[in-house]
């Protein structure tokens, strides 16, 4: 466990970061809100909210959702995946805003308890053409709130980084009940094309986006057959790896990132700790290996994180032999020192 | 496959950051907000248009008249013909009937505030309950009975919503409809009148206040109906400028 919880410090970039987000939020509540005010004069405030404040929050979640994949395949993107948890907890604001609304403008004041209204108001729930949506989006809320509630670091260490992860992977079933939640909802109430359409294309390209970054992994993933010499895989050559970065093999089915730095070779797991960033995607600054996604670091012998954090990766045996570099693919416990492989003077020239 | 010696390396907690990755997140980030832009204008205008009522929210007024206890509440307006205007059905604040409220009033001339909910030709009133007097039990209540007890019956099998008239006359928008179910169930519920609404092919509507085989109220037997389209069968009069159906929700068949 971190001694401290160096991600969440705010620095500059990440109010620069949240001052954008919080603005482009803003224009599409004032867009929506002015354009659906002036064509549809009829509606009232509450109804305007109600929309405006959904279709903000979803419109962001599909914008979460493709960062991800869209920083696995092209890197430049990783800026905008650097501080996305924010994202992720303005959107549960606007979620919350919305669901707020709804359950006080449909199903307040009345003789029923609100949330009771919320799931036995419509009691249809084996007619697909009646069935009611309110508890989508309720479920779909309820997960949204413990991802919002868990998002700081504090929970990734304390409910351990699995846990973490598997509660967080719950934003794929939030997406799946929020698309049931619109489609039962509005898209069968009213039958606009355009809406059908709008969200058609969000879920479309939220797909395509997964599948081409799955698809690029799978890739990674491939052990293609290579000479083996004492058990240790001829993964590549020196000249392959560029100064103070690495080269990524799969081996016995786990990721190495093999890096080269200061005339020295040494592999250590490509998965990071904090949210299983590509480590071998990084690269040597100061002498740490660091991670592109948020930034936590590792020492490239140890596979340990520098005092006072306490983060560990495996490590993994290396040799040069005649310009190739081999691995051997047994890991180490996290936090095993392994002796560097030295390269020959002429190459470290 | 990313080239490692062209690109630069972002660390969030170092900047600043490397200007060609800055140029090329500040062109994301201006992707971002027209795309944004156009979503929010194509959501905006997805929706269909609605038909609407108006609730004067805010700005109660004062309105004299006689009580009409049954079969739902209403308020007789003073020199008005109810034959020409329907008489404005009275409700309670939130998702309440008035019931309750001008029980044991039948037939009394009083002056409430209460707040006008307007939709074409029908009106209701959100009474606030502390403007009307304290109960007259033995008052009679024959006025509104009376009332529905004369002139002829039409027999006839209607398809329509089932709203609530509160909400469909305008406290809401939409008012009806599936997004708008759960809350008409919880109004009828409570004893909002309950309504059917009829369009035909041709555009035109009509709202029928709906009631029991003998006149009697049926919200709470409408309830699981609400917001749903039904068939059903009844005999229609007209009282207090109002069409009111008579119809046994036993026999109601739902349009799924
Ligand atoms: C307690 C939970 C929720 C309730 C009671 C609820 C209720 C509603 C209602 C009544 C509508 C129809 C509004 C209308 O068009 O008149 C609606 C639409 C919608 N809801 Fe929810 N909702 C809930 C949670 C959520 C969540 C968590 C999301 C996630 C973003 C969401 C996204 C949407 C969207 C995108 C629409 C369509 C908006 C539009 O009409 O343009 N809802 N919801
Ligand atoms: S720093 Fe967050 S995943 Fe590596």
């Amino acid at each position: 466990m971190s001694t401290t919880y160096r991600a969440v410090a705010w620095n500059p970039q990440k109010r620069r970061y949240d001052m954008v987000a919080g603005g482009l939020v803003l224009g599409f509540l004032v867009v929506f809100l002015g354009v659906q005010a002036t064509l549809r004069p009829e509606l009232t405030v509450e109804t305007l909210l109600i929309r405006a404040l959904a279709a903000g929050a979803f419109t962001l979640l599909n914008i979460i959702l493709c960062i991800g994949p869209l920083a696995r395949l092209n890197r430049r993107f990783l800026p905008l995946l650097y501080n996305r948890r924010h994202l992720g907890v303005m959107m549960f604001t606007l979620a919350l805003a919305h669901g707020v609304f709804s359950i006080v403008q449909f199903h307040s004041a009345g003789t029923l308890n609100p949330l009771v209204s919320v799931l036995v108001g419509n009691a249809r729930y084996t007619t697909i053409s009646q069935i009611p949506f309110q508890p989508f989006g309720l479920a779909a809320l309820t997960i949204l709130f413990l991802m919002a509630a868990t998002s700081h670091d504090f929970w990734l260490h304390n409910l351990t980084a699995p846990v973490w992860k598997t509660l967080h992977m719950g934003v794929y079933v939030a997406y799946a009940l929020i698309v049931l939640h619109v489609i039962f909802g509005v898209l069968q109430g009213e039958t606009s094309l355009l809406l059908a359409w709008t969200l058609g294309g969000g879920v479309l390209t939220v797909f395509t986006l997964h599948g081409l970054a799955a698809r690029q992994e799978a890739r990674l993933d491939r052990e293609e057959e290579s000479l083996r010499i004492d058990g240790f895989v001829d993964v590549c050559s020196v000249a392959d790896i560029p100064e103070k970065r690495a080269v990524v093999r799969c081996l016995s089915g786990e990721r190495v990132a093999v890096f080269r730095y200061d005339g020295q070779v040494s592999a250590i797991s490509n998965v990071c700790q904090h949210q299983n960033g590509p480590l071998g995607e990084g690269r040597i600054v100061n002498g740490c290996v660091v991670c592109p996604w948020h930034g936590y670091e590792y020492l490239p012998d140890t596979g340990a994180s520098p005092p006072p954090f306490t983060e560990k990766v495996p490590t993994f045996d290396v040799r040069v032999v005649a310009g190739r570099v081999l691995v051997h693919p047994q890991p180490h416990p996290p936090g095993t020192r392994v002796q560097p492989a030295m390269l020959d003077v002429a190459r470290r020239a | 496959m990313w080239k490692p010696d062209e690109e630069e390396f972002f660390i969030g907690y170092a900047p600043p950051m490397p200007p060609r990755l800055g140029r090329f997140v500040r062109r994301v980030v201006i992707g971002i907000g027209c795309f944004v832009v156009i979503v929010a204008v194509t959501l905006a205008s997805g929706h269909l248009r609605l038909e609407g009522g108006t609730f004067e929210f805010g700005h109660p007024k004062s309105f004299s008249g006689t009580i009409v206890e049954r079969p739902y509440p209403g308020l007789r307006l003073d020199g008005v013909d109810s034959n020409v205007e329907p008489w404005p059905l009275l409700v309670a604040p939130g998702k309440h009937g008035a019931d309750a409220l001008v029980r044991g009033l039948d037939g009394r001339h009083i002056t409430l505030t209460g707040t006008r909910i307007q939709r074409g030709a029908h009106t209701m009133i959100e009474v606030e309950p502390a403007s009307l007097p304290s109960r007259v039990s033995e008052a009679a209540s024959m006025v509104a009975t009376a009332l529905l007890e004369q002139s002829d019956k039409a027999a006839v099998e209607l398809t329509g919503e089932i709203v609530d008239s509160k909400c469909f006359l305008g406290v809401m928008v939409p008012g009806s409809g599936k997004t708008h179910k759960e809350c008409a169930s919880l109004c009828l519920r409570g004893g909002i009148p309950p309504a059917l609404y009829v369009q035909d092919r041709a555009g035109h509507s009509s709202l029928l206040l709906l009631v029991g085989p003998t006149g009697e109220p049926i919200g709470a037997r409408a309830v699981q109906a609400a917001g749903e389209a039904i068939s059903l069968t009844g005999s229609i009069q007209r009282r207090g400028g109002w069409l009111v159906l008579r119809t046994d929700p036993t026999f109601w068949r739902r349009v799924d």
